[in-house]
């Protein structure tokens, strides 16, 4: 450029010059929070996304706990609530069985039929045994009526049998004072024995007996798979 | 944020310099009493003091000013509306809480929406309207507007498509550049993009094609389109392209990226080139395998490449990020291609140019029957026979469809089912005297392979 220019042209000149640059530096600032602002969008929707994401995570966690635990007290209650059941039960059944026990003592009061009872339990030892020699114990308040069946047993086991049998009554043995009667019966020289006292007797009707009063008491149980 | 116009500023000093008569006005009902003093009390005093009175009581204010806007025109006292517009326009700069009150009233676009209407004596009061609407549409207080976006966006997209007035056009594209900061905005834009996006998609063509008229008696053009404006519409779709779905789209709807490539070309000004840049970096950042191979086609990456070279440490480091971003994409791209499945890009753009492996005869005897086994490709070559109006396409369509007969001859059933067979035959009486050269070619191979077997 070889013309000089005067001050107020330069003046002017300048003036253009700063407007142009400042124009520029104007857009590129805009520009540049533009970028930012974007970048920022980007960035804040990426750590919503991850932290609901972790929250979604923990409260199904936590839904899992929560709904583990309340089975685990449902199964408790069920169980505790069966346990009670089956204590009831067996309650039940207990006092049917005392009930009879005590009915026992009844028995050896009707002379007669104690005195077949007797002999019927006698027979059956023998039968049992099938040996010549055997011995008895007894109640001693039975002794009477314990000589009695013997010798009603003998009879009708030679009446059966052919057998000869010797039975003796074991006097020094008796059966405790507590017992409700019934007799034990020993062979071999004192190597086998038969239990066949009322009480014991009571025992295995109870064991016997247990599915029918069972059955006859509480009805069909429905949980019951297998019947054969 | 301010808008840049000449025009604008000329028009806000006009109407500042008014003395509006304030009695006169209130006696014909288009201002009350109360408000004639409140707007006296701050009207032509120094700005500091304005600020003040105002930041204490911007509700009663905001109250003010939409009661003076409605009675006015009601009663349509237009010069009052003009004022009250730059008055607000000015105060809304100067006072960042008053945005908040505005947009706390009850509908706070509706008056200015309005307004936008304008009537035909008078063009002046949309365009403030509108420049109110810019600022107060592109706060982040703006919540529930997407009504108001929506018209205001087809206000603005008719200014946009009247190409005559370009200082408009240039206005118009700077509220877009404000508006669509917002997320919420850029969906809605995208919506309507038949009306927002197609003129603006125009501008860029006019500019990459040099057909942009004469584009103003002053200022700088590239291809014929004013400078700023163009810069604003490039912001535009910077400013789109940050939303993967957009991005995704906007090359395979508007063929975006040969334009943009041919204005980086060309661009005469840094900061073009910078948007240029930054746009093309978004569309391979979030949308790569559908806008990475076009880009690789347009043959940008030498003049990238040259660029970078001749780059220093002067020049802007996000520009050269960007351009590096898009140089070592881009690279890793061409690396992984093979011959065949850069044929396959290049059919599948639509733009058919005439590079060596179209001649190679080796190519074609590999490959001729993989590439009928794709019927993506063949769909695509008989579409650009059809449809296309680029001749260099036109015609490297028709030598490909002839190799491949002449490879594959018992595939010719396919072409004339097609209606391929008979497009080549149209187009042997085509104006263009290399495509009736190629199509003969192509019918030739037809008829070769017509008396075998």
């Amino acid at each position: 450029m070889a013309h000089a220019l005067s001050d107020d042209q330069v003046a002017g000149e300048l003036k253009k010059m700063v407007a142009f640059i400042k124009q520029e530096a104007i857009e590129k600032a805009r520009e540049i929070e533009i970028k930012a602002d974007e970048e920022f969008a980007i960035e804040k929707s990426k750590l919503v996304r991850q932290e609901v994401s972790s929250i979604d995570a923990q409260y199904e966690r936590k839904f899992k706990q929560a709904e583990l635990s309340q089975q685990v007290k449902r199964s408790k209650v069920t169980n505790s609530t069966r346990l009670k059941i089956l204590a009831a039960r067996q309650e039940l059944l207990d006092s049917i069985f005392e009930r009879a026990r005590e009915k026992l003592a009844d028995v050896s009061k009707d002379t007669a039929g104690y005195t077949e009872i007797l002999k019927n339990l006698v027979l059956e030892g023998l039968y049992a045994l099938n040996e010549a020699k055997v011995n008895v114990r007894g109640r001693k308040a039975d002794s009477e009526v314990l000589k009695e069946a013997i010798d009603k047993a003998a009879g009708e086991y030679k009446e059966q049998t052919g057998l000869d049998a010797n039975i003796t009554v074991d006097e020094n043995n008796a059966l405790p004072e507590g017992s409700h009667g019934g007799v034990w019966i020993i062979g071999t020289g004192g190597k086998i024995t038969i239990n066949n006292t009322l009480e014991e007797r009571l025992k295995i009707i109870q064991s016997e007996s247990l599915p029918a009063v069972r059955y006859g008491i509480f009805g069909e149980n429905k949980n019951r798979k297998f019947y054969d | 944020m301010s808008l840049d116009s000449e025009y604008l500023a000329e028009a806000y000093t006009n109407v500042r310099a008014r003395r509006i008569g304030w009695e006169a006005a209130v006696r014909g009902g288009a201002v009350t009493e109360e408000q004639s003093q409140r707007i006296k009390a701050v009207d032509r005093t120094p700005r500091a003091q304005r600020k003040e009175v105002i930041e204490q009581q911007p509700a009663i204010y905001a109250e003010v000013v939409r009661q003076v806007l409605q009675n006015s025109q009601e009663k349509n006292k237009m010069d009052v509306v003009q004022y009250m517009l730059v008055w607000t326009a000015d105060i809304l700069s100067d006072v960042p809480s008053f945005t908040d009150a505005l947009l706390s009233l009850s509908s706070p676009y509706e008056q200015f929406l309005v307004l936008l209407r304008g009537s035909h004596n008078d063009d002046q009061t949309p365009v403030l309207a509108a420049a109110v609407l810019t600022t107060l549409l592109s706060s982040s207080a703006a919540k529930k507007s997407d009504d108001a976006r929506t018209s205001f966006f087809h206000y603005l997209a008719n200014v946009v498509s009247r190409d005559s007035d370009h200082h408009l056009q240039d206005l118009a594209v700077q509220s877009y550049v404000a508006l669509l900061r917002r997320q919420e905005a850029k969906s809605i834009f995208w919506g309507v993009r038949s009306e927002t996006v197609a003129p603006l998609v125009k501008v860029l063509t006019a500019s990459a094609t040099g057909r942009g008229g004469d584009g103003g008696r002053n200022g700088i053009v590239q291809g014929g389109v004013p400078l700023q404006l163009l810069y604003h519409v490039l912001l535009v779709f910077w400013e789109l392209s940050f939303e993967e779905d957009i991005a995704e789209e906007l090359n395979p709807e508007y063929d975006l990226i040969p334009t943009v490539t041919s204005i980086l070309h060309s661009s005469i000004k840094e900061k073009i080139a910078r948007v240029c840049l930054a746009l093309l970096t978004n569309l391979i950042t979030k949308a790569p395998t559908v806008n990475l191979p076009p880009l690789l086609l347009s043959s940008i990456l030498p003049l990238l490449q040259r660029q970078a070279a001749s780059s220093n440490e002067k020049s802007d480091p996000d520009m050269s990020a960007d351009r590096d971003t898009l140089i070592s994409a881009l690279e890793e791209f061409q690396a992984q291609q093979t011959t065949l499945s850069s044929y396959r890009m290049e059919v599948l753009s639509g733009h058919l140019k005439w590079s060596p492996t179209h001649r190679n005869q080796t190519f074609w005897k590999k490959y001729a029957q993989e590439i009928l086994d794709d019927t993506e490709v063949i769909t695509k070559l008989g579409e650009v026979l059809q449809n296309s109006d680029d001749k260099t396409s036109l015609a490297v369509a028709a030598n490909d469809i002839g190799a491949l007969v002449r490879e594959v001859p018992y595939a010719r059933k396919r072409w004339e089912e097609n209606g391929i067979k008979a497009r080549v035959m149209a187009l042997m009486g085509d104006d263009d005297a290399e495509v009736r050269y190629e199509a003969l070619q192509a019918v030739e191979g037809f008829l070769r392979t017509a008396f075998r077997g």
